[in-house]
């Protein structure tokens, strides 16, 4: 994703603008709007590592890491002064009423649109939980409110960041809001009622034995054992292993076994 | 009857230190205590609607959070021999809070951000006004109405059944939640089935989380904010917004849970470092401050700050609470030999107990000279 910085040129930068545009066109192939001072920074540049050939051609966003401090800047006062950044905006939409939507994005791809949002346009200002005093600019300070897009112009994609970092800041503390006056939800916390108090554990539990008697493996009595055998007699395997470890098998798979292997016949 | 001597012993003697003379009945008759204990205790297992009905259960802490079986006999058996420690939500200790805590109407109906509304005029006599402003204070009380102090809940451990049948069969842990919605919360049923087959008790967190779910409460969120850990905490109490965290601390967890209890503490000790007893003063929670400073035995800057601030009677209070809660120390028995009352109350804890007794002495011997000083020119 590029991101890119349109400031407007006073003349005596011509000579360095068309070097400059030369440059990107040789790049790019962009046309650069005339009046407008493009600069494209490529995917690479913003990564920790960038390599030598760019790192001196294309400016770097300084306050990627810490946006709070371009807030302090000479540059930005100059540019704003105390006024939030999206105070001297102006949408350009037809007739009186603005669209109640603001443009989905500002950038997409390389391509800016024309006049793009507050945020956008200066690409020093990071939306960030942690630079307070940008957030604080989206939000009514009487009501608390944050702001719809068409009110400060920013486009749609930006105002959900925006609204993110409002809500992530107020959530670390960053920013104050109104907490309004909780009650605790029980009256009574004695903790009786056996829902949350201790309950005497099962005698199965207690006594460390399995919880259902047929968990372990009960021996059948005698009679049925002996009317099993007498029913498969000539078919059964050997009576020392425990039926438990078998799967039970039905009567036909126990007439595929081999005939030899037939237990003692107890009758 | 042990009943017509404690109330004939209480009248014949003045009450002008009721902690005092509450100490001396308790310490010098044993009869008498033990029928108010056995009450106490009576009263904490919800038989007897003798005594006036507290909202709260008035024995959480020694009693009540354990296991019920073994209740009522030991509260019985362990205090019958000393006196009965004075609990947060004993009457005389929630009056001494209260009083402290003050109440100053601009601070409690503080303008808040809020959507808009149009302003409302209205001219008033001054009957009206008078009337208005009590109304103002009823409500005050209300917004002043402290949370509860409790000591922290026991964990729940319990299994329910054992089905190793099932084991094998899920991939991830089944909680079942009660929904019933006219029970209170405590008694609502939430278990878990883990993939080994085990069927449990939810544990405090998991119940809490369920019932956020199930039946969310304005202000508190399924996960605590992040607001909450120690950097964020920190950042917070620099910017003196402890209001704010105890407020949502409130709203955000159960009086009787870890963190709730955590928060509290944390928030005091910052408050009681940096003297900011202001910050708190004609909240709610100022009384759960002082009743948190006092049990740790740390009152020197809170009152301080008091003789500082002209506030006699809180600091005298506040000395008189000490000696309720701490009956059996050196200052508490001086006060009593030499019947301290104001200002010598004071300057018998700063000489006995007090950590900075000399500036406690200082701070009162400047609030005296400028008192006499005040006489004398008007």
């Amino acid at each position: 994703m590029l991101s890119l910085v349109i400031l407007p040129t006073p003349t005596h930068t011509k000579m360095a603008s068309s070097l400059l545009t030369l440059l990107l066109r040789r790049r790019l192939g962009l046309t650069p709007v005339r009046g407008v001072y493009w600069v494209q920074i490529t995917h690479q540049a913003l990564c920790t590592k960038v390599s030598p050939e760019e790192e001196g051609s294309i400016p770097v966003s300084p306050y990627q890491n810490a946006p709070w401090e371009y807030l302090e800047t000479e540059e930005y006062l100059t540019r704003y002064g105390s006024r939030p950044v999206w105070a001297d905006y102006q949408r350009n939409h037809k007739g009186g009423i603005p669209p109640q939507r603001t443009r989905k994005t500002c950038i997409r791809g390389n391509k800016v649109a024309g006049n793009p949002c507050p945020i956008c346009r200066d690409q020093k200002l990071h939306v960030d939980f942690r630079n307070v005093k940008l957030l604080e600019q989206f939000i009514c300070a009487q009501t608390g409110v944050i702001f719809h897009a068409p009110y400060t112009g920013i486009c749609m994609k930006q105002h959900k960041k925006v609204t993110e970092a409002i809500l992530k800041a107020r959530d670390h503390g960053f920013l104050s809001y109104h907490i309004p006056l909780a009650q605790p939800r029980d009256t009574d916390f004695s903790n009786s009622h056996g829902a949350v108090g201790c309950t005497p554990k099962a005698p199965a539990l207690a006594a460390g034995t399995s919880w259902y008697p047929w968990y372990n493996w009960q021996q059948p009595p005698e009679r049925e054992l002996l009317r099993i055998r007498r029913l498969y007699q000539g078919h059964l395997k050997e009576e020392n292993e425990p039926l438990l470890e078998m799967m039970p098998m039905s009567p036909s798979q126990i007439n595929i076994l081999p005939e030899g292997e037939e237990s003692k016949s107890i009758h | 009857m042990p009943q017509d001597f404690f109330l004939r012993d209480l009248g014949s003697r003045s009450l002008s230190q009721p902690g005092q003379a509450a100490g001396g009945v308790m310490a010098a008759f044993r009869v008498p205590a033990s029928f108010r204990l056995c009450r106490a205790a009576a009263r904490g297992t919800g038989l007897v609607g003798a005594g006036p009905r507290l909202p709260f259960s008035p024995s959480p802490g020694a009693c009540g959070t354990g296991p019920s079986c073994r209740r009522a006999g030991s509260e019985a058996s362990s205090c019958c021999s000393n006196t009965k420690k004075p609990e947060f939500t004993d009457d005389e200790v929630q009056n001494i809070l209260t009083k402290m805590t003050g109440l100053d109407l601009q601070k409690v109906f503080k303008a808040a951000k809020q959507p808009l509304k149009p302003p409302t005029y209205k001219l008033m006599t001054e009957a009206q006004l008078e009337e208005a402003t009590r109304n103002a204070i009823e409500a005050a009380k209300e917004r002043l109405k402290m949370p509860p102090v409790l000591k922290e809940r026991q964990p729940i451990n319990d299994v329910l059944a054992d089905d190793k049948i099932l084991e094998g069969t899920e991939t991830s842990k089944y909680v079942f939640t009660d929904l019933t919605y006219s029970i209170p919360h405590r008694e609502r049923f939430i278990v878990v089935r883990e993939p080994s087959g085990v069927l449990r008790k939810a544990s405090w967190e998991e119940r809490d989380r369920m019932i956020q779910i199930f039946f969310p409460k304005e202000g508190r969120k399924i996960f605590p904010p992040l607001m909450f850990q120690e950097e964020n905490l920190q950042t917070l109490f620099n910017q003196d917004r402890h209001e704010d965290v105890l407020n949502l601390c409130v709203a955000q967890f159960e009086p009787d849970s870890a963190d709730y209890i955590k928060v509290h503490h944390q928030t005091y000790e910052n408050i009681e470092k940096h003297s900011k007893y202001d910050v708190l003063r004609s909240t709610r929670h100022f009384g759960g401050m002082v009743w948190y400073l006092v049990n740790k035995k740390n009152i020197d800057g809170l009152l301080i700050d008091q003789i500082q601030k002209d506030l006699m009677d809180d600091a005298t209070n506040l000395v008189i609470l000490y000696h309720m809660l701490h009956p059996n120390g050196h200052s508490a028995k001086q006060a009593k030999e030499q019947g301290a009352e104001g200002l010598d109350l004071i300057k018998v804890f700063a000489k006995t107990e007090a950590q900075q007794g000399g500036y406690i002495e200082l701070t009162l011997q400047a609030y005296q000279e400028a008192l006499s000083s005040h006489s004398a020119a008007s």
